[in-house]
């Protein structure tokens, strides 16, 4: 049936013609899957050189390159542009790239929806960004925006606080949450109704599964933040009260309503993370996933578990006692589940016949250095000990931990992964495995000595600092800086890969790789499985049927 | 516009599933959304 439906349109089997029409009204997934990673690596570096000049500042006490509002500006900017601008769509852009490939669907369900969904993004960040352009300066309360810094009449002399910037952040918001909504829309679509005959939900690879219930949860929150930024925005310049205790609004109210998106926010960063190492580990372990379902389920459950966890950013405020204890508790229960994850992956490489590719070296650093992260995070989850390390540089270590050896190193995996693919070249190993280890050396001298400057009591948000800090915020900038710099190679890699490499990739590109991606050439043709692919189930990593 | 091999939407069932998603998801977000902004009004 499906080739009757599609031989007479082979005519759309061609690339377009022309930088415009293929680049800008691109519907191809693959295309704009490229366009997603593209803008994500050009985030990442825009908001790396934020936190280059964060760490500059912090190098020795006292202020010696900045000043302490524009210091605020590069803390807010920084969070929102890693956050919103490099993890997320470098997430979408590789379940752009992959879920269609992986699924045997021959493109996502509604591409032209696709194409909006991208360049709404480039306009929320030009937006977001120009606001550091502005008279007063840009936003510098926090990326969380707490109402008490947004909006109250600042003291002093005037500052961001009193001019548009506020209401350019909240646009911005409202267009990356619309775009993220759409991209959601289209991946559960797409997944639901798109896969090749034979490809059942618990035969999918786990990096699509992981992005199934990933876009569930930005449907699910992104609403919320909309009605919350909306709210602080007609608080601040329209004369209500929501938050505003002036008026006998409730401060503390837009914790909850934004910590109800905030904390399934860190869930839509980490789970597809785990889909891609639930990827790669078989692949270099050449053994199936030990435990398919259970990673499904244990993805599942953390997804539901973070809807009912987001007061255990607030403990500090003074919660009932009855409400501390049951956000402590429900936030240790995730431990659970993400420590299946953890045991399936290390049971997956158990006395599997593993090779050190660089891929498969992010991926270890991934499960090591991400439950460091985890770790810290059941400390902060202890109502009496977060009473000691809230607002301190424990918690900039511990999201650190998880956001950049978990997510970001997760999406470098991936991109080693799957370029020989995209490409249809070889990177160079050398120099991958030479990003790695500058990467996985450099980001621990960077952020493991801010676990001690937090339990010291060093205050996060701040540019100046006590003398007695000083050596540890030393050897941070000094490992911040190094790390910056081995990003460079990281794009280095890329470029040469996709310009300049004469080693072709095979089709298969890694021994051990199973699934429909594998099947395809490489680089894959600009329309595949324009007829749905037999899927075979000696072909596939895992969801064997009697699994 | 789009042809049906560029959307992948190769057959009648999968027109109509894709059709039923989205107007499922379409409407939980506008559900979510009106929620969400109908507190600004309560509230006001």
């Amino acid at each position: 049936m499906a080739h009757e439906a599609t031989h007479d349109l082979h005519d759309d089997h061609h690339e377009p013609q022309g930088f415009f029409q293929r680049w800008v009204m691109s519907t191809n997934h693959k295309d704009i899957g490229t366009l997603y990673l593209i803008f994500s690596l050009t985030m990442f570096f825009i908001g790396g050189s934020f936190a280059m000049v964060i760490r500059a500042e912090l190098f020795k006490p006292g202020l010696q390159l900045v000043q302490p509002y524009f210091f605020n500006e590069m803390t807010t900017m920084h969070a929102l542009v890693m956050i919103f601008g490099a993890i997320m769509p470098a997430f979408v852009g590789l379940g752009n790239w992959m879920i269609p490939l992986m699924i045997g669907a021959p493109d996502m369900a509604l591409p032209r929806m696709n194409n909006l969904s991208f360049w709404i993004l480039p306009f929320a960040f030009a937006l977001l960004l120009s606001t550091l352009f502005l008279p007063g300066g840009g936003p510098a309360g926090g990326w969380t925006m707490y109402g008490g810094y947004i909006v109250q009449p600042p003291a002093g002399p005037p500052l961001s606080l009193q001019t548009g910037s506020l209401a350019y952040a909240v646009f911005a918001i409202h267009l990356m949450g619309i775009s993220s909504i759409m991209g959601a829309i289209n991946i559960i679509a797409t997944i639901l109704n798109m896969r090749a005959p034979g490809m059942d939900l618990l035969k999918m690879p786990v990096f699509v599964w992981s992005w199934l219930i990933t876009a569930f949860l930005l449907i699910a929150v992104m609403p919320v933040l909309a009605g919350a930024v909306t709210m602080l925005l007609t608080d601040k310049y329209f004369g209500t009260s929501f938050f505003n205790p002036h008026g006998g609004g409730d401060p503390v109210l837009y914790q909850h309503v934004f910590w109800f998106f905030g904390h399934p926010e860190v869930y839509i960063m980490i789970l597809p993370a785990f889909g891609i190492v639930s990827e790669v580990i078989p692949t270099f372990a050449r053994k199936p996933i030990f435990g398919y379902r259970a990673m499904v389920y244990a993805i599942a459950c953390i997804a539901f578990l973070s809807f009912i966890v987001w007061a255990h950013h607030m403990f500090a405020v003074g919660l009932p006692l009855g409400a501390d204890i049951f956000f402590m508790y429900a936030t240790m229960l995730i431990a659970v589940p993400t420590g299946v994850k953890v045991f399936n992956w290390v049971a997956t490489m158990w006395g599997g016949s593993m090779t050190f590719e660089t891929p498969m070296l992010f991926a270890i650093a991934f499960v090591i250095l991400f439950t460091i992260g985890g770790f810290s995070g059941l400390m902060l989850a202890l109502v009496p000990a977060d009473f000691q390390y809230h607002d301190t540089y424990f918690v900039v270590a511990h999201f650190h931990y998880v956001l950049v050896t978990g997510a970001a190193f997760a999406i470098m995996a991936a991109t080693y992964y799957w370029l020989p693919k995209w490409t249809g070249h070889m990177y160079n190993e050398f120099w991958g495995k030479v990003h790695f280890w500058c990467s996985v050396v450099f980001v621990n001298v960077l952020f493991f000595p801010q676990h001690f400057l937090g339990l010291a009591g060093m205050p996060r948000r701040i540019p100046d600092y006590n003398v007695a800090f000083a050596d540890f915020n030393m050897m941070s900038s000094i490992g911040g800086f190094l790390f910056g710099a081995s990003q460079l190679i990281f794009l280095g890699v890329i470029v040469h890969c996709a310009f300049f490499s004469k080693k072709k990739a095979t089709d298969r590109v890694w021994e051990g790789a199973r699934g429909l991606e594998w099947t395809l050439s490489s680089p894959p043709p600009h329309h595949s499985f324009t007829v749905p692919p037999v899927v075979r189930d000696e072909e596939l990593a895992h969801g064997h049927a009697d699994d | 516009m789009t042809s049906r091999v560029a959307c992948g939407q190769q057959s009648q069932q999968r027109r109509t599933g894709v059709r039923r998603t989205v107007t499922v998801l379409a409407i939980v977000v506008g559900v979510f959304y009106l929620l969400s902004f109908a507190q600004i009004l309560l509230m006001k």
